[in-house]
């Protein structure tokens, strides 16, 4: 079963310089210490898949709440309200380059790379005279060198970014035509891959979310797989239901969104259903991950930090059904964890598993001194498993 | 009282391929800790014999890719320092000095190493020793190979053993020992020999003529790491390895 992505290369995304994975497998679990850059790899991964289209930016962007320090960023009298200033962030140093040549670029070693130019462009008239003698004055952009450039010194100048794919021109965003909600500015049919993110927090406020795609799995033949990880947590669990919820005393608090949607129990040999949210972290954590896995189809499923809400115990089972998954449904998989567990029974299922690879990749910081504290990954594949090393390997 | 428990040093690795390889280096570094790296401290062995095919090659192979392992722990300062000690082992099977050195060398080079040329070094301290050291392209610590028995003959650890306790003059007693045990399990009779269905192949032997030697002790013992007291590692190939082990893994303080 061939991965999607076969290999990874990270240029100038955000504290990625230059990260070069040279192994990925089907399923991937990225280890390292905290700042490591894991949930960074995770994070250009969403952006790969998802074109770095601007509403999947912005909503990155609002969760790092990037997009408040627009203002901060102030640059000259520009019109920085409606330029996408914030975008700074996603290039290394959280500032734009000061060369044309430094663009982000993320994909695979051999290719397929999804490149996120910033550049300035000079706004010019253009008069073209027609044959009946009247002039059409239309206006103009033409890129220009930003080495040779100083921003200050020409109202006609507008920064832009432009993003390409193996190349090929996805979009242009120009200063001060920008809206994040707002679409026409893209010019061609985005080349998306279907990506799901399962985040680390474990929160019922998602149930909204999952009672949606629970829509799309109940009475399928996918129905199986969602019985089957809850299983995993409560041998006795019979049932699935998403019920409509009532409102509880919070609604009268300024600003509480409540779920409209609950996920419901039944266990055997009880007659009352039981709330998911009351039977512990595990069932909802798991829950969250198959939907995700079964939405993902054909694309990837990004994981961050994988052991959460689930005990040590029951996490091989629970990686035997995501290996199961991944080939099932064509999915890539990848997850994060600080966890030593984790890796172990994440080990366990690559040496069993003869269908679906699986690697582990730590990221870490050089000592080489051709490359002195960049960000690394070292991979570790089936055959590195077996060794004595692997196993005595330290992951936090 | 408490008990202080051993120190291993995760950063300081010895790659030894089987399991009285590390036995024997083990009770070396805490029978010798005063010379080596103190008290209750050792580096951290690591064993990479595949038990189930204990053969030359698989040993070999083995310890390439536990060697790439190690390696990439460099790249961010997981480790410290490596060595490895292998067997030269045999022509005839499939080893040897030249060949298990091209064997390492080859891997090694792979990783971005290089062998320097002389045999004899110098460290920092100006501290002279013996053995095979290969030199990174990047920049990462220096790694250390030992072959057995002395770097330039063919055999095993148990040779290195044999060899410090029968060339050593200063013993005459453990000298005698030795070359008695070798008489005695020379003139078994061929009749327990086949009986016991005893291989004559020649590591077999070397281990026999050892463990009859550990059996003339006064605490008679059935490991090699018994025989770390009776050698003197201030004498012969004994101080070479000695140099090695303390070049290879200096104390701590000392890095």
């Amino acid at each position: 079963m061939k991965p999607r992505l076969s290999s990874l290369k990270i240029e100038n995304f955000r504290m990625l310089e230059n990260l070069e994975i040279k192994k990925l497998g089907n399923v991937n679990l990225i280890v390292g210490k905290n700042n490591s850059g894991k949930s960074t790899v995770l994070e250009a991964l969403r952006v790969y898949a998802g074109c770095a289209n601007p509403n999947l930016l912005e909503k990155i962007s609002l969760s790092h709440y990037e997009r408040q320090s627009v203002k901060a960023v102030s640059l000259d009298d520009k019109n920085i309200e409606t330029f996408p200033v914030h975008y700074q962030h996603f290039f290394s140093g959280r500032k734009f380059p000061d060369f044309d040549s430094i663009t982000i670029s993320i994909g695979g070693i051999d290719g397929d790379t999804l490149n996120i130019h910033h550049s300035l462009l000079e706004r010019y008239e253009e008069r073209k005279e027609q044959e009946d003698g009247t002039v059409i004055v239309s206006t103009q952009n033409k890129l220009i060198s930003k080495e040779n450039y100083n921003l200050s010194f020409n109202l006609n100048v507008v920064q832009s970014i432009a993003v390409a794919k193996n190349n090929k021109l996805m979009y242009r965003l120009l200063e001060g035509m920008y809206s994040p909600f707002n679409q026409q500015h893209i010019m061609v049919n985005l080349d998306l891959i279907n990506c799901k993110y399962v985040s680390s927090s474990i929160s019922s406020l998602l149930m909204n979310k999952l009672g949606k795609m629970w829509d799309k799995v109940g009475f399928s033949s996918d129905e199986k797989y969602i019985y089957e990880a809850l299983k995993i947590i409560h041998p006795d669990f019979e049932a699935l239901q998403f019920v409509a919820s009532v409102e509880d005393h919070f609604s009268q608090f300024k600003g509480y969104q409540p779920n409209s949607r609950l996920a419901m129990v039944k266990l055997f040999g009880e007659d009352k259903k039981i709330p998911l949210s009351s039977m512990g972290d595990g069932m909802l954590r798991i829950l969250s991950l198959i939907l995700n896995l079964i939405s993902a189809k054909d694309g990837f499923l990004l994981i961050d930090e994988f052991e959460n809400g689930l005990h040590y115990s029951i996490q091989p089972k629970v990686w035997a059904l995501i290996f199961k998954m991944a080939k099932d449904f064509n999915i890539q998989v990848f997850a994060t964890t600080h966890s030593k567990d984790c890796v172990e029974s994440f080990s366990e299922e690559v040496l069993k598993n003869d269908e679906v690879e699986g690697v582990v990749i730590r990221m870490s910081r050089s000592v080489a001194k051709n490359n002195l504290n960049a960000v690394i990954a070292i991979e570790y594949s089936e055959e590195s498993m077996t060794t004595a090393s692997y196993q005595n390997m330290e992951v936090r | 009282m408490a008990i202080r428990k051993e120190n291993i040093l995760k950063d300081y690795v010895l790659l030894v391929e089987g399991k009285s390889d590390k036995q024997f280096f083990e009770a070396v570094f805490r029978n010798k800790a005063d010379k080596l790296l103190g008290d209750k401290t050792i580096p951290q062995l690591v064993l990479v014999a595949d038990e189930l095919n204990p053969d030359s090659g698989n040993c070999k192979h083995s310890l390439i890719k536990e060697l790439v392992i190690q390696i990439d722990n460099f790249k961010d300062d997981k480790l410290k320092r490596l060595g490895i000690i292998v067997d030269a082992d045999f022509k005839n099977n499939n080893g040897g000095v030249e060949k298990t050195m091209t064997f390492i060398s080859d891997a090694l080079f792979n990783k971005g190493y290089l062998k320097k040329e002389a045999g004899i070094h110098s460290d920092s301290n100006n501290a002279i020793f013996k053995g095979f050291v290969f030199e990174s392209d990047v920049g990462y610590p220096d790694i250390n190979v030992w072959i057995m028995p002395n770097n330039t003959d063919d055999g095993y650890l148990e040779y290195f053993i044999k060899d410090n306790i029968i060339e050593n003059k200063k013993d005459k007693l453990q000298t005698s020992l030795f070359e008695y045990a070798i008489e005695c399990f020379s003139k078994i009779p061929e009749y327990l020999i086949s009986k016991q269905n005893i291989q004559h192949r020649d590591i077999d032997k070397s281990k026999a003529e050892l463990a009859t030697y550990l059996a003339f002790q006064k605490n008679p013992s059935y490991s090699i790491a018994a025989a770390v007291n009776l050698i003197d590692f201030t004498q012969l190939t004994a101080k070479d390895l000695m140099d090695w082990l303390i070049h290879t893994f200096p104390k701590v303080e000392n890095l």
